[in-house]
């Protein structure tokens, strides 16, 4: 008896249909967002702005510096502490800590420790960046517990943060 | 006589004036800053040391640019560094790491308390003042498994910083950041607010005045203000009478 090409067939598309439920899995997770190295290292200083999401505090003198959290550092004049004053703002992407040594400020920038020199709080400029010294931390994965998410990949870029996506075959999860 | 007059009323003025001048003039000196009790980063002397999840970090800043001077794992879930004189205070869910830097690149684990035996459910600022070191714990559901957990404050002798031993503990809400300073212990409750306590009795802090509606995350005492930093802004107070704080000033949140 001869079989008909279609005999062979039916196993190859069952077995075609399984593989595709075990590899093609869409699922509910979390996706990196990815900056660039350039935009995660863009460190520079600019005018007051608004407390929105407060982090840390630190001081120094008559000076308070306020951690805007992953975005920079607030400079606060209070010398007076019934009326501190805003005199600027540090952008520095993914920022957290800090610490202060005579006028150079220590802070980290996502995975680089940067030294600032903060003498003229209206010229402040990076002095130097020792790059990759600090642990991922908050970055390797989201926030979340009991989720899947896409595993983050250095090639891409830093990972800034994280955003709900539908994902296929997410290979990490906490 | 009159010279030694002449010669402080100048000194006086030259401080004055320093203290006034527009730019970090404190700082020229190469003083040190302080941190919160939240703080990751802390510098004793020429060396800033970093806290990581599982490690503690040493940079060698005398030079021109800080130097990468070596890791020392410490244990797990590693959140808070405080330094004092020449000892660092290493908070972790379930204990506190004394380190002594006299050596300051490699620092020497002296000891290690452990709070509680059982899982890590907690968050863990510790602060050290005189013989004592005083540290929140906050008890958080996730990760807990079956085991009943209470927020507390732990107090802690540490006359001996090869042998500290928990002295006393007292029930919180939700804990984060604690600052002391003489007789005042602050304690952020969070969203639940800031507790203050008198400290006379370094080992039985009395409460003496609660703020529930102040959202607090964070505080560092100063001689001339209470900075606060929680979720809705930066608040100073006067906290001359623990009983009766004053507010000095507010930068609000804007969102």
């Amino acid at each position: 008896m001869k079989l008909s090409p279609t005999f062979w067939a039916w196993p190859l598309l069952l077995g075609a249909l399984a593989a595709c439920q075990n590899e093609e899995v869409t699922r509910e997770g979390y996706r990196p967002i990815y900056l660039s190295r350039q935009e995660a290292t863009r460190v520079f200083a600019s005018p007051a702005r608004p407390l929105r999401q407060t982090g840390k505090i630190y001081t120094i003198g008559r000076w308070v510096l306020v951690n805007e959290l992953y975005q920079g550092i607030h400079i606060i004049d209070n010398t007076n502490p019934s009326q501190p004053e805003r005199v600027g703002f540090i952008n520095i992407p993914g920022n957290v800590d800090m610490a202060v040594k005579g006028t150079q400020l220590y802070a980290d920038n996502y995975t680089d420790l940067i030294t600032l020199d903060i003498s003229d709080p209206s010229n402040i400029r990076v002095m130097s960046r020792l790059e990759n010294v600090l642990p991922q931390g908050n970055w390797t994965f989201p926030n979340q517990t009991d989720v899947v998410f896409e595993c983050p990949d250095p090639a891409k870029g830093v990972v800034a943060g994280w955003e709900k996506a539908m994902l296929t075959n997410p290979r990490c999860r906490r | 006589m009159r010279y030694l007059h002449l010669f402080l009323i100048l000194g006086l003025a030259w401080a004055g004036h320093s203290c006034a001048s527009d730019s970090f003039s404190v700082a020229a000196e190469r003083t040190v800053g302080q941190g919160g009790s939240m703080a990751r980063f802390a510098i004793v002397g020429n060396t800033l040391y970093t806290v990581d999840n599982t490690n503690l970090r040493v940079f060698n800043i005398g030079g021109e640019q800080p130097l990468a001077a070596g890791t020392v794992p410490i244990g797990n879930n590693i959140e808070t560094i405080f330094p004092m004189g020449q000892n660092l205070f290493v908070g972790s869910p379930t204990t506190m790491y004394v380190y002594n830097v006299t050596d300051p690149l490699r620092p020497v684990l002296l000891s290690s308390l452990p709070h509680v035996t059982g899982t890590p459910c907690f968050r863990d600022p510790v602060v050290v003042q005189g013989n004592y070191a005083y540290a929140t714990l906050r008890a958080e559901t996730r990760n807990c498994g079956n085991t009943v957990v209470e927020s507390i404050l732990s107090i802690m002798d540490i006359s001996d910083l090869r042998a500290p031993r928990a002295v006393h503990r007292l029930s919180l809400t939700s804990p984060y950041g604690l600052g002391l300073r003489g007789n005042a212990l602050f304690v952020c409750e969070g969203k639940n607010g800031l507790r203050v306590f008198d400290l006379s009795n370094p080992t039985a802090p009395a409460q003496r005045s609660y703020l529930p509606e102040v959202k607090s995350y964070d505080v560092i005492p100063l001689a001339s203000a209470l900075l606060l930093i929680g979720e809705d802004g930066f608040y100073q107070y006067d906290y001359s009478d623990l009983r009766n704080l004053r507010l000095l000033s507010k930068i609000p949140v804007t969102r």
